[in-house]
């Protein structure tokens, strides 16, 4: 191939002085196009800043011989200019978790929130997002207009931040235009698609800069459960993420922010491999770092490879093959299955909060058992009263919200999650999180007794026009199923033929399912969770959140 | 605004009766700058006005800056400086002699720019009611005076709902908000149907 079809690259390696270019330079020139050569255009779209010595990794993740059977392509994304963005994200992430651990330390977490007012650095984040941001500007002026009333001054930002309104899902699903600021350059707009298993996914544009910051937070979750991520050495695999359903994206990739390290997005589902023990030939041949899922891909995986094992065998039958980690989301881990895994793996097994909108949130670390610690540094954590929008003192159960963010599509000012739990603060506004009600794994079995991942039911429902959902696996045997769902007025005729089809896809031609349209969603939807204690129970009905996923006991 | 200045109808009613000197037009200069038409200086009303609030009277130099080039905007701002001076000279404001400052401040600034950047007519602030209601409390506001009888809720009010430029302000950002929400969903739906950027953790 020519030189001059790469001509940036070409000037980039050349030597300043022809007369001075050396036989050497110009094979290492040549050898340096040639792999240039092997970049295809396409990866240098998903992955701009794809290096020819990256190749040969993202050739064995895409290519190897146990490799799935592809459905998609991703890659990061990330821009030269993105670099400087995370590099800084980083060192303020490392600044923050040094002081927090002096201050863990020094046991200096007040028992009540002193002044219920975020740290400087949150106040003059949202000070700079409201000239461009009209939701947040709309709350500035309703709270100055009812602080003037009761007080007879101007709005404060320090002083009244508890008595700005909260941002909530519905916001996001119908005002989004009012959400994403007025001067964002959409371009470089990415929309990671949810997985909806808790609740009605909503569209929450992204930026790649602020997706790359999850590379950096995830490394920083490892070093605060000791373990250390390098990825020095040509050829790593930082994770593979492990999804267990009918059907899902899958790709695999290079991380440019980690050094050109591999990452693989797979689905245990049989009909995505081509040999039954694919999936863990592909895991111990490329060995990857750490594995990451929801506490229900993690069990499906356990039990798989626990059904192939000999006996005498480690759980990755006969290798040395270990993850350094397993990085748990989506879901609330039970402690019962968190001991599982860590014993079957033989690592440590991180419980992280993370939603969509908010990107990760806080991580559990060995020294607090049963609360999770605020993971960014770019983020304030409440527990908000449902019915007022006001904090609850530290140590009450409330509704978690957010504030601030690295997403420059979404400024979140006391966004309201729909999980429930306690928050405790420090002195400095950090927090810890004992989360109470958040996102507990529903299983749903069909009649032959196989199980459904709810995730597939969400898959589904979301290639209709449904604004509202509860999928209940009744009680009593063989009883069938019964999905609640709202639809689009836009909708004149729901296509119910198509939507049983697919059920049938799922759950198999014997299982009964009826549908029942409803605007109307009354107590009768909303369940307690799962738990005796009478004040989460108390603040989840507060919530009035409508639980996607239902599967009924016995008792019930 | 502390201080109360005259009652709003008397001064509505004195824009009312503005004479037709102040609605002639200003003295221009030509596009090219080669020629000076119309027939009102007014620079010098306004320096004329100023030495009535027992101010300073305008420097040469600034005298001259009100000659502006003849594109429309400055015609209208230039009507709506004369019409104002006419309003300003009330007698009943005049008396206010420590706001001489404000005054010179509010014509050498041009603060009624933006006013006259959306008015379509400026004799309007002369024929029209409600018009001529909203050059008085400007005027009045600019001068920190309350109308007579007025709390300062009350007349903040008023002007709030008679604000031209603040009604423009609104419905052009209503027009950009829905521009942009429109670019927004197309994004979205854009970019929903490409590859997303790859993320390790699943939420």
């Amino acid at each position: 191939m020519s030189d001059s079809i790469f001509p940036d690259h070409s000037s980039s390696n050349a030597n300043p002085s022809a007369n001075a270019t050396t036989n050497a330079n110009r094979e290492s020139d040549a050898a340096q196009h040639e792999q240039f050569s092997a970049i295809p255009p396409e990866l240098l779209e998903r992955v701009p800043l794809m290096r020819p010595e990256w190749m040969r990794n993202y050739l064995r993740l895409i290519e190897h011989a146990a490799a799935p059977r592809w459905t998609n392509h991703c890659g990061d994304r990330l821009q030269s200019d993105d670099l400087p963005v995370l590099r800084e994200f980083e060192t303020s992430l490392a600044r923050f978790h040094e002081s927090s651990a002096n201050q863990t330390a020094n046991q200096d977490f007040a028992t009540t929130a002193p002044d219920a007012s975020p740290p400087p650095n949150i106040i003059d984040w949202i000070q700079s997002q409201a000239t461009d941001c009209i939701a947040i500007r709309e709350r500035f002026a309703e709270a100055d207009a009812a602080v003037r009333t009761e007080f007879n001054r101007p709005f404060d930002l320090a002083r009244d931040f508890a008595r700005l309104r909260p941002m909530t899902r519905a916001d996001f699903a119908r005002k989004l235009e009012t959400i994403v600021p007025q001067s964002a350059d959409l371009a470089r707009l990415v929309v990671n698609p949810t997985s909806g298993t808790t609740g009605q996914p909503i569209p929450a544009p992204n930026h790649p800069a602020a997706v790359g910051c999850y590379d950096v937070l995830i490394a920083m979750a490892l070093r605060l459960n000791d373990v250390q991520p390098d990825y020095a050495a040509p050829d790593q695999v930082a994770a593979v993420q492990i999804c267990a359903q009918r059907r899902t994206m899958t790709y695999a990739t290079v991380h440019a922010f980690l050094n050109g390290a591999g990452f693989a997005k797979i689905n245990l589902n049989a009909s995505d491999w081509r040999a039954a023990d694919d999936p863990r030939a592909y895991l111990t041949e490329l060995r990857p770092f750490f594995l990451t899922g929801d506490p229900y891909a993690f069990n499906a995986l356990l039990e798989w490879l626990e059904a192939r094992r000999l006996p005498g065998q480690g759980i990755f039958g006969d290798t040395d093959y270990r993850p350094r980690a397993l990085y748990s989301t989506a879901l609330t881990l039970s402690a019962g299955l968190r001991e599982r895994l860590s014993a079957a793996f033989g690592c440590p097994v991180i419980d992280v909060y993370s939603l969509n909108e908010t990107g990760p949130v806080a991580v559990s670390v060995p020294e607090k058992s049963g609360r999770l610690i605020q993971l960014p540094p770019d983020i304030y954590i409440e527990a908000l009263d449902p019915g007022t929008g006001r904090p609850v003192p530290d140590g009450e159960a409330g509704e978690i919200a957010i504030t601030g963010g690295r997403n420059p599509y979404l400024p979140l000012l006391r966004y309201r999650t729909g999980d429930t739990g306690r928050v405790y603060h420090s002195r400095d506004g950090r927090a810890e999180i004992e989360l109470l009600f958040a996102r507990e794994p529903v299983i749903f079995t069909r009649p032959d007794g196989a199980v459904v991942n709810p995730v597939d039911i969400a898959r589904v429902l979301r290639e209709f026009q449904v604004i509202q959902f509860q999928f209940r696996q009744l009680a009593a045997h063989d009883a069938g199923y019964v999905l609640y769902l709202q639809i689009s007025e836009a909708q004149r005729v729901f296509p119910e033929t198509q939507l049983r089809d697919r059920f049938v896809e799922l759950f198999g031609p014997e299982a009964r399912l009826r549908i029942e349209y409803t605007e109307d969603w009354s107590d009768a939807r909303y369940d307690a969770p799962p738990n005796d204690d009478d004040e989460t129970r108390f603040a989840h009905q507060q919530h009035r959140k409508v639980l996607p996923f239902v599967r009924e006991n016995k008792s019930t | 605004m502390t201080k109360e200045g005259p009652e709003i109808t008397a001064l509505t009613h004195r824009l009312a009766m503005c004479p037709n000197a102040f609605l002639r037009p200003p003295l221009m200069r030509s596009k090219d700058g080669s020629q000076v038409i119309g027939d009102i200086h007014t620079g010098a009303v306004i320096s004329d006005l100023l030495i009535a609030y027992g101010g300073a009277e305008l420097t040469p130099d600034e005298i001259e800056s009100f000659t502006m080039r003849e594109y429309a905007a400055n015609l209208r701002l230039l009507q709506l400086e004369l019409i104002s001076a006419h309003l300003l000279y009330d007698a009943r404001l005049r008396e206010h002699t420590d706001q001489a400052g404000a005054v010179r401040e509010f014509f050498l600034n041009h603060n009624l720019r933006p006013l006259a950047e959306i008015t379509a007519d400026p004799r309007a602030y002369v024929s029209d009611p409600e018009r001529r209601e909203e050059l008085a409390r400007i005027c009045l506001s600019q001068m920190n005076l309350l109308p007579a009888g007025e709390k300062l809720a009350a007349a903040r009010d008023r002007l709030a709902t008679l604000d031209s430029v603040e009604r423009e302000r609104v419905i052009v950002f209503s027009r950009n908000a829905q521009k942009r929400a429109q670019e927004l969903r197309e994004a979205l739906a854009r970019k929903a149907a490409e590859e997303a950027a790859s993320k390790m953790s699943r939420e």
